[in-house]
């Protein structure tokens, strides 16, 4: 009897001691970026660990003294040189430009086009069909708060030999903050899907490419706040769908079934019963690489009257695509001003990371971070790694392989609305460290 | 082998002992952290809410089941926005006997949608529902949490719900009109919302909705009536008195500020105020009550208080580049401009590169009649911002005025280019350009102001005559450079935007003529006649544009009606008219 007894009780402490320990490792709460966080160690894993330290930062393009308002940035090769070069919204010069890559690491800015009122958002395609890429531009008209219809759609067409034209598309209505091109009726002509945050009236609307750069346009949404609305097939069901992402009071994730006709069904997939929640960006990427595109969408808006900045529920979140039109809610996890997510396998490790910036910490505080990266840990969980505490007033970070070599660079651009102002930056170029 | 095995056995138990203790320390260890923090600073919170921590600790310390204290200190940390602590704490509440309440329910509820958890949110306030039917402000945030994570069916019961209780609920009637929206149903939507602009006008959430759904159906006099009511101050914050009795607790700042913003926007003021006191007391450095008092002050349009309370602002150190164009514009209300200049010019000495500044300095010398500064400070505002639109519009003024068109011009272009609403810009533009006999560069201005301007407006009559002039001015430089048909585009263009002025007519026909386009020219002539029946030179020319057409009878018609409308002095005309009815018509007759 008495080895039975042991053995239970051996058995009993066994299964304590597992139940105990197992209860420790999962307790976890969403992870902070917290201003001490050290990088972690992947010691014998060969990879470079990330941390404050894992890039070296430069400013690229124009230098001002000005306090930047760079409102958005796109990476892509502009001129088919095979050196990808990074566009430029920039709202405190009503221009948009283009900081062209022309030898390896050798950035020279331009201006396209000519005046583009309050650019807040920019995309490429090929809208006449001519082989050259044009610029798709969202015309706030005025950045701060308005409900003036100074909104507009303006494509700069390219010429092909590196000459922009400026094209309005659409004029006259609420402040626009997203355009693309996407063919939504499948009928071979770019279709165009625009984001009017506007103020109190806003909308999203779907543009009908009728040829010859005549465009009619169909109503989706009559809310205002919506940031942004890219066009990907969700539902796998061949026909593309939208996704807009509607600030302001609402702080919903709408999707906009789409039938391939041009005919579009409006769900909200997921929305904020928190008015002050700061929806502030939104993307869609296959984060767990089953195939299916997810959505993943920030929340760190932090302009106010009297007292700008972060909130505590700051952060990142993912709706997992579960196929059949299902999505499932995930915290990534928190970051006070949060903005800008891009979903990048950062370190090349073979899972998906997620990295954003803040564009409204509280920068009088010398540790407040302004990039993060949110590390996979391979099964979708994430781990907050600090980049970088300056330059501050990060509003936008984007991603790719800028000199070919297997690394990926980062690129982000600063929107300076509060003071200190001393650590804004308008452009910088990160490179990771050898 | 016996004695391996029980070796091994010992081993084993040692390890699991070991392993135990460790689990169990850190479980000791764990627990402590969950239950309190009260070791932790939190320097963004004022000593008044680490005295009140202390106090709740202390509290709750000298009863370890006192649930009561253990409630005091969870809602303090919500209060103060300590989401994981107050956690903690409900954790150790749910923990005990009896456990969660209602109450408890709710603001982890809270918490949960704040942090944007809103299927844990939705499990919490289905407890509330449960234990406390008839708490309307639960009730409604399921309704809304099932809403947003696009479970319609259910949300629909859940607003329903809220209608057996209370059948005009507003946010409940404004929840299911959303529902129909979604569901493609504008009817029943546009139904609901009427009923509820009937019991509630102030809904202006609702009257913005209303007016979207009136604009897609084509009633744009009632949208637009609708559009200006939704522009009001927003509707009535809901009463939710279990928030507003945690919100007793809150010490931090930036919340207190917040709500106090958001109650004095929907002009709850007896609701707003005592959160900016609370500021006040709170952070008696801090300017953010000053600012807050000053713009509360300005909307109310107190402006003597509400300068002094920018200026207090200032004082504390307040960010004057804020600050200042608020400040400014409430002494200029008040006719305080030398005032203000005064204190500009100070400004302008501490920060000369200050946009703000710069902005509300050139203001006030343009208001002084000061042009020579005011000129200088907006020159060098352009160059700072060349597209700040009041700058440009001062400055542009004031080159007109001098004379100076093409540098007014260049301030009139900015400001076209980047205000896509604004008239003014536009109209002078086209006058510059029509002064400058460069009639093509004035279309376009006056084009979009003409769009941007209601078709009623006494301005109205002014751009459209500038356009038709600009129209027929191209026009003629088409034609003199051998340009017909482009010249035809320009003369259909003003007719279009003036059918009453007959040189459109006549300048049509005639190129349409040398086109050979003799219909045309025809259709232009009789229009023309339509306008002026007694004039027999129309009647002339209709006829030898008939003739050339090969119309030789209706030629002979209008050549006889000319005859009989010319007056007898008019010799030239009466031989012209005798010539062509007595046959002789050569190719010259119509050049």
């Amino acid at each position: 009897m008495k080895h039975p007894v042991r053995k239970i009780i051996i058995g009993a402490l066994l299964v304590l001691a597992i139940t105990t320990l197992v209860t420790i490792s999962l307790r976890n709460t969403p992870p902070v970026v917290s201003a001490t966080k050290t990088a972690n160690s992947d010691v014998g894993t060969g990879k470079k660990p990330f941390g404050l330290d894992y890039f070296s930062h430069r400013s690229i393009g124009k230098t001002s003294e000005e306090v930047p308002w760079i409102t958005d940035l796109l990476i892509v090769d502009l001129d088919g040189d095979g050196l990808k070069d990074i566009l430029v919204c920039d709202g405190k010069a009503n221009k948009v430009s283009w900081i062209r890559q022309v030898r390896l690491g050798v950035f020279e800015e331009q201006d396209i086009g000519t005046t583009v009122a309050g650019p807040a958002h920019v995309e490429v395609a090929d809208l006449d069909g001519d082989g050259h890429l044009d610029v798709l531009v969202a015309s706030m008209g005025v950045i701060p708060p308005s409900n003036l219809k100074t909104g507009a759609v303006v494509v700069l067409m390219n010429d092909g030999k590196n000459h922009f034209t400026n094209h309005v598309l659409l004029e006259n209505v609420a402040r626009v903050t997203y355009v693309a091109a996407a063919d939504l009726n499948k009928d071979g002509k770019l279709d165009l899907v625009v984001g009017q945050f506007g103020y109190i009236e806003g909308e999203v609307r779907w543009m009908e490419n009728l040829g010859n750069m005549k465009f009619k346009s169909h109503q989706l949404l009559d809310l205002p706040g919506t940031i942004h609305a890219p066009v990907a097939d969700l539902n796998g069901d061949g026909n593309p769908d939208i996704v807009a992402l509607v600030s302001q009071d609402s702080e919903e994730v709408h999707a906009f079934w789409g039938d391939g006709k041009g005919g579009f069904r409006d769900r909200v997939l997921y929305g904020s019963t928190n008015t002050d929640f700061g929806s502030s960006g939104l993307t869609i990427a296959d984060v767990n690489k089953d195939g299916r595109p997810d959505i993943v969408y920030t929340n760190g808006d932090g302009f106010d009257y009297a007292t700008p900045g972060s909130r505590p529920w700051h952060g990142v979140q993912w709706l997992e695509n579960l196929g059949d039109g299902k999505f499932s809610y995930h915290r990534v996890g928190d970051f006070p001003g949060c903005y800008s997510p891009v979903v990048v396998d950062l370190d090349g490790d073979g899972d998906n990371d997620i990295v954003a910036c803040s564009g409204f910490n509280d920068w009088n505080d010398k540790e407040a971070v302004s990039l993060v990266v949110f590390e996979n840990d391979g099964t979708n969980h994430f781990t907050a790694r600090p980049l970088a505490r300056e330059p501050t007033h990060l509003i936008v970070v984007k991603a790719a392989d800028l000199f070919n070599d297997g690394r990926i660079e980062l690129v982000t651009g600063g929107f300076a609305f509060y003071p200190p102002y001393d650590r804004a930056k308008r452009v910088t170029l990160w490179e990771p460290k050898k | 082998m016996t004695k391996t095995r029980r070796l091994g056995g010992w081993i084993l138990s040692g390890c699991v002992a070991a392993a135990l203790a460790v689990g169990l320390i850190l479980l000791r260890k764990d627990a402590g952290r969950q239950r309190l923090a009260d070791e932790v600073h939190y320097p963004n919170l004022p000593p008044a809410f680490s005295q009140a921590l202390e106090k709740a600790l202390q509290k709750m310390r000298s009863n370890e089941n006192d649930r009561d204290a253990e409630r005091l200190l969870a809602r303090l940390y919500q209060a103060n926005r300590l989401y994981p602590e107050a956690r903690a704490v409900y954790q150790k509440i749910g923990a005990g006997t009896p456990g969660l309440g209602s109450r408890d329910h709710y603001y982890l509820a809270l918490l949960d949608q704040d942090e944007n958890d809103l299927v844990a949110a939705q499990k919490e306030l289905r407890e509330v529902v449960k234990n406390a039917p008839n708490y309307l402000p639960a009730r409604l945030a399921l309704a809304e949490v099932l809403f947003k994570t696009g479970r319609e069916d259910e949300a629909e019961k859940a607003y329903s719900a809220v209608l057996a209780i209370d059948p005009n609920q507003p946010q409940a009637m404004l929840g299911l009109a959303r529902l129909d929206l979604q569901r493609g149903n504008d009817d029943a939507a546009a139904s609901r919302l009427e009923d509820l602009m009937a019991v509630h006008s102030d809904m202006t959430t609702a009257a913005a909705l209303f007016a979207q759904i009136l604009n897609r159906r084509g009633e744009s006099d009632r949208a637009e009536a609708m559009t200006e009511w939704s522009r009001q101050k927003p509707e009535p914050i809901l009463a939710d008195p279990w928030m507003t009795e945690m919100l007793a607790d809150c010490y931090d700042v930036q919340r207190l500020a917040l709500l106090f913003e958001s109650y004095f926007k929907t002009g709850q003021i007896d609701q707003a105020i005592p959160f900016l006191r609370r500021v006040e007391i709170l952070d008696p450095k801090s300017p953010a009550p000053q600012i807050l008092k000053g713009w509360s002050a300005a909307q109310q349009h107190d402006y003597a208080t509400a300068v002094a309370q920018y200026q207090l602002a200032i004082a504390k150190g307040g960010d004057l580049e804020k600050i200042c164009p608020y400040l400014i514009q409430a002494m200029i209300t008040l006719g305080q401009v030398s005032e203000a200049e005064k204190l500009l010019a100070d400004y302008y000495a501490r920060t000369p590169e200050s946009i703000p500044v710069l902005t509300a300095y050139a203001d006030v010398a343009a208001r002084r009649g000061d042009e020579k500064l005011a000129k200088l400070l907006l020159t060098k505002l352009v160059v700072k911002d060349p597209y700040l639109y009041s700058a440009n519009v001062s400055l542009g003024k004031i080159l007109w005025a001098e004379g100076d068109r093409d540098g007014a011009a260049k301030c009139l272009q900015r400001i076209a280019s980047v205000e896509a609403g604004d008239v003014a810009s536009r109209a002078l533009l086209g006058e510059y350009f029509l002064g400058k006999s460069d009639p093509v560069s004035a279309i376009k201005p006056l084009e979009q102001a003409i769009a941007l301007t209601d078709a009623r407006a006494p301005l109205i009559k002014n751009l459209k005559a500038m356009l038709n002039e600009a129209c027929l001015q191209s026009g003629n430089a088409e034609e003199k450079a051998g340009r017909v048909s482009a010249a035809v585009k320009y003369y259909d263009k003003g007719i279009a935007i003036l059918p009453a002025d007959s040189r459109a007519y006549a300048y049509e026909a005639d190129a349409c003529a040398r086109l050979g386009q003799f219909g045309k020219a025809s259709e232009a002539l009789q229009k023309m006649s339509s306008l002026q029946p007694e004039n027999p030179t129309i009647y002339l020319s209709l006829g030898d544009v008939n003739y050339r057409d090969g119309k030789k009878d209706e030629a002979v018609r209008n050549w006889q009606k000319a005859l009989q409308l010319a007056g007898a002095g008019d010799g030239d005309l009466r031989r012209a008219l005798a010539d062509r009815l007595n046959g002789a018509v050569a190719g010259q007759t119509y050049k």
